[in-house]
C-alpha cells in the first residue's frame, strides 16, 4: 500500500507544518458549524504536496462531515459541476441533518480540458448559493482567480499553504520507519527532507521508494534520482496499457501530469515490451502513429484543441487494440529518445547559437545557416587566420569555435580576442 | 459464472432507473438474485434495488461476484429488444464481459473495474409518515410543479398528503385526502421540500411500471420511493435528500 494514502492524517491537529493555515481552516470549519460563516467557500493554496488536500479531508472528518469531491479525472466542465457540486451544495444530506463538504481539487487546472470556460463560472454561482461548505483547492491562486473567476476573490477566504519546514518532515520521516519497523540512518531522511522543498509526498514517497528492506544504509541516497516522477508515469503506463476499455485508458491518461507529446513517447518506446502478439502491436502502433499526425497538427496549427483527439489516440485506441490478455509484471522502460535528446541538449543548444550568429552575418534564417555549419567548419580549418578574424567578427565564444575547429578552438580563440582588443583600439585611435 | 434469461422490459427499468443517477454502476450477482445499490455523485440520491432470481428464467449463479457496468453501453444494447422479448445476460469471470444476447444477436459488453467503487449503507432514517399513492397521479403533480419551480414540498398528517410548489408568479397543488390514497400513515404533521430534477426522474422510473408507489416521509428529513414489479420480484427503492430552505 502507498505510504502516503496509509500515513494521510485523519485529522487535522496531526496534519504537519502550516500552523497558521490550518487555524484558519479551523476557525472557518467552525463558523459553519455554527451556522453563519462570514465566507461560505475557501481556497487553499500552495506548492503539490503541502497538505491541502489532506486538510480538507481531515476536517471534514473531524467534523463528521461527508465529502464530495471533483478531482481533475473528472471532466468537469459547467454542466456537470452544476449537476455534481450544485447539486451537494443546496440539498442536504442523505443521511439527515449533517454537513457535506464539496471538494474541488485542483480547480486552477479546470477548463483547459475540454475548451470549456463555463467551469468557473459554475463554480461562482455554486459558491453564491451554497448551503454547505465549499472548499477549492488549487496549486496557482493567480491562474484561479484570473478571468471568469475574478468573483472568487470576493466570495472565498484565501489561506495559503507553504512548504513544510525540513524540520518537521524529518520528524514524520522517522515516526513512519518506527510505525514501519525500518532501522534508518538519519542522514538519508534529511537528504530526502532537504531535496523534497517542503512537498511531503513526495518525501513519503522517496521514503517508500528506497524502504524495500528493514534497514535502509545511506547508499540507498544514490537511489533516489528521480524515481517518484517516473513511478507516478509507470502505473499509469501500466493502467493505461493493461485498460479494457477506452474510458478507463484515458481517464487515467488525464491523472497522468504528462504532456501527450511525452506520454506519446513512453508508450511508443513500452508498447512492444508490454503487448506480445504481433497483430495487437500492429494495431496498437497504427493508434499511435494517428495520434502522432494529431500531435504534428497541434504543432504546425498551434491549436492546443486538437491535443484531446491525440491523447485519446494514443491512451485509449492502444488499449482497445489489443486482443490478448497480457498478464504479470512488466518492466517498463525510460523513453531512449528523450534520454538521448536530454543529453544531446547543450550540445544542440550550442550549435543553434552559433547558427543564429552565422545567419545574422551572412544574412539568412538561423536554419538556413545551421545546414551551411559544415561548410563553414571546412573554411574554419582552412584557414586558422581566416579563422581568427571570424571568430572575432562573429564574437564566437570558445564551445562555439570548438564546434567548427575541434581541438584548435583555444588557440583560435585566444587570437579572436588579440584581434578583437586591437580593433577596439583601432576604433579609440580614429576618434582621437 | 452466471447466466439468466429475463424480459426485456424488466432489465431495461432496472438500467434506467440507476442510470437517473450515475453513469456507472457496481451490480452483486448472488446465488438468489441480482443486488444494486448506488449514490450520485453529489450524494443527494440514492438507488436500491433487489432483482430477485424469480424474475428470471433459468438463473443459475455459481458464485457471487461484483461487475461493473457502463449503464449507457448497456442501454444501447438492449435499446434493439422490444419490452416483451426475453434477454439472455451471460457472464464468464475469465472472459471479463457480459453477454448479452437478444433473440440470435449477441453483444459482449466489456466490463468496468470494480475495486475502486466504493460499497454504499443504506442509511437508518425514521420516516414517521408511510403514504401509498397512485404512481400516474403523483407524476402529474410533479410534472406539473416541474413548470413552475425547481423544487416540491410535500406535506403529510393525519388526514391527507399535500404537494405544493410555488413558482416566481404560479402555484401548482395537489390536495388527496386519505380516501383517495391508497393508504396513509402519519401520525403528526411532516413537511420536507425537494429538488425537482432528482424527484421528476425517479418519478418517471416508476410510471408505468408500477401502478403504485410508496412514499415516506420525514421533517426536512431524506425521502424514501419505493415501488414493486413482477409481482414483486423486483424491487426498487430510492433515497433523495431534502432541499435546505433558505432562511
Amino acid at each position: 500500500m502507498n505510504w502516503t494514502e496509509k500515513y494521510r492524517p485523519k485529522s487535522l491537529k496531526d496534519v504537519i507544518g502550516n500552523k497558521k493555515a490550518k487555524e484558519e481552516l479551523l476557525k472557518w470549519a467552525k463558523e459553519w458549524e455554527e451556522g453563519r460563516p462570514t465566507k461560505k467557500a475557501v481556497i487553499l493554496y500552495g506548492k503539490p504536496g503541502v497538505g491541502k488536500t489532506t486538510s480538507a479531508y481531515a476536517i471534514a472528518n473531524d467534523f463528521n462531515w461527508e465529502i464530495v469531491e471533483m478531482n481533475a479525472s473528472d471532466e468537469r466542465n459547467r454542466e456537470i459541476i452544476r449537476r455534481i457540486a450544485l447539486s451537494g451544495a443546496i440539498n442536504e444530506t442523505l443521511t439527515g441533518g449533517k454537513k457535506r463538504l464539496i471538494i474541488l481539487d485542483e480547480a486552477d487546472n479546470l477548463y483547459e480540458k475540454a475548451g470549456d470556460y463555463g467551469g468557473k463560472r459554475a463554480i461562482v454561482e455554486t459558491i453564491r448559493v451554497t448551503k454547505q461548505p465549499i472548499v477549492l483547492i488549487a496549486n496557482d491562486y493567480y491562474e484561479l482567480i484570473k478571468g471568469s473567476g475574478q468573483e472568487l476573490k470576493n466570495i472565498c477566504k484565501a489561506i495559503e499553504f507553504k512548504k513544510v519546514g525540513k524540520k518537521e518532515i524529518v520528524a514524520l520521516l522517522r515516526k513512519i520507519c518506527q510505525l514501519e519497523g525500518i532501522e534508518v540512518d538519519i542522514e538519508v531522511l534529511n537528504t530526502i527532507a532537504m531535496r523534497c522543498d517542503g512537498d511531503v509526498r513526495s518525501a513519503i514517497n522517496d521514503l517508500q521508494s528506497i524502504a524495500y528492506e528493514k534497514k535502509i544504509t545511506r547508499d540507498a541516497i544514490s537511489h533516489l534520482g528521480y524515481r517518484d516522477r517516473e513511478r507516478e508515469i509507470f502505473i499509469g503506463l501500466h493502467r493505461i496499457l493493461r485498460a479494457n476499455d477506452l474510458r478507463t485508458a484515458i481517464r487515467e491518461a488525464w491523472r497522468l501530469d504528462e504532456s501527450p507529446d511525452n506520454l506519446l513517447l513512453w508508450i511508443d518506446e513500452n508498447l512492444p515490451i508490454e503487448y506480445k502478439h504481433r497483430d495487437d502491436l500492429a494495431r496498437a502502433y497504427e493508434y499511435l502513429s494517428r495520434a502522432d499526425v494529431f500531435l504534428g497538427r497541434v504543432w504546425r496549427r498551434q491549436y492546443y484543441g486538437l491535443w484531446g483527439y491525440a491523447t485519446e489516440l494514443m491512451t485509449g485506441g492502444v488499449a482497445i487494440a489489443k486482443k490478448h490478455e497480457y498478464r504479470g509484471f512488466t518492466a517498463y522502460h525510460f523513453p531512449k529518445w528523450l534520454r538521448s535528446m536530454a543529453r544531446s541538449k547543450q550540445y544542440r543548444h550550442l550549435r543553434m547559437n552559433l547558427a543564429k550568429k552565422l545567419g545574422k552575418f551572412i544574412h539568412c534564417s538561423s536554419k538556413k545557416a545551421y545546414e551551411l555549419l559544415p561548410m563553414f567548419a571546412n573554411l574554419f580549418k582552412s584557414n586558422d587566420d581566416l579563422a581568427a578574424r571570424l571568430a572575432a567578427k562573429l564574437d564566437l565564444n570558445e564551445e562555439e569555435l570548438s564546434l567548427l575547429v575541434g581541438e584548435k578552438a583555444k588557440e583560435i580563440y585566444k587570437e579572436a580576442q588579440e584581434l578583437k582588443k586591437k580593433e577596439k583600439q583601432a576604433v579609440l585611435f580614429n576618434f582621437k | 459464472m452466471f447466466q439468466g434469461k429475463i424480459k426485456a422490459n424488466f432489465i431495461k427499468t432496472i438500467i434506467d432507473a440507476t442510470a437517473i443517477l450515475v453513469d456507472e454502476a457496481k451490480f452483486k450477482i448472488a446465488d438468489d438474485g441480482i443486488y444494486g445499490r448506488t449514490v450520485d455523485p453529489a450524494h443527494v440520491g440514492m438507488i436500491d434495488f433487489k432483482l430477485k432470481k424469480e424474475a428470471f428464467d433459468d438463473y443459475d449463479c455459481k458464485e457471487e461476484t461484483e461487475i461493473g457496468i457502463d449503464l449507457d453501453k448497456l442501454k444501447t444494447a438492449l435499446k434493439v429488444a422490444t419490452s416483451e422479448e426475453m434477454v439472455e445476460l451471460k457472464y464468464e469471470k475469465e472472459e471479463g464481459r457480459l453477454k448479452v444476447s437478444i433473440g440470435n444477436l449477441t453483444r459482449k459488453i466489456a466490463l468496468l473495474d470494480v475495486t475502486e467503487m466504493p460499497d454504499t449503507k443504506i442509511p437508518s432514517l425514521e420516516l414517521p409518515a408511510e403514504i401509498v399513492i397512485s404512481t400516474v397521479e403523483f407524476h402529474q403533480a410533479i410534472k406539473a410543479a416541474e413548470s413552475i419551480s425547481d423544487h416540491v414540498t410535500l406535506i403529510a398528517d393525519k388526514e391527507s398528503f399535500e404537494l405544493v410548489a410555488e413558482g416566481d408568479t404560479d402555484i401548482v397543488e395537489l390536495r388527496l385526502s386519505k380516501e383517495q390514497l391508497y393508504s396513509l400513515k402519519c401520525e403528526e404533521r411532516v413537511k420536507s421540500m425537494f429538488p425537482l430534477d432528482y424527484l421528476s426522474d425517479m418519478v418517471k422510473v416508476a410510471r408505468g411500471k408500477s401502478e403504485e408507489l410508496t412514499i415516506n416521509l420525514g421533517n426536512n428529513y431524506p425521502i424514501k420511493l419505493s415501488f414493486e414489479m413482477a409481482g414483486g420480484y423486483i424491487k426498487i427503492m430510492y433515497l433523495l435528500a431534502p432541499r435546505i430552505e433558505s432562511e
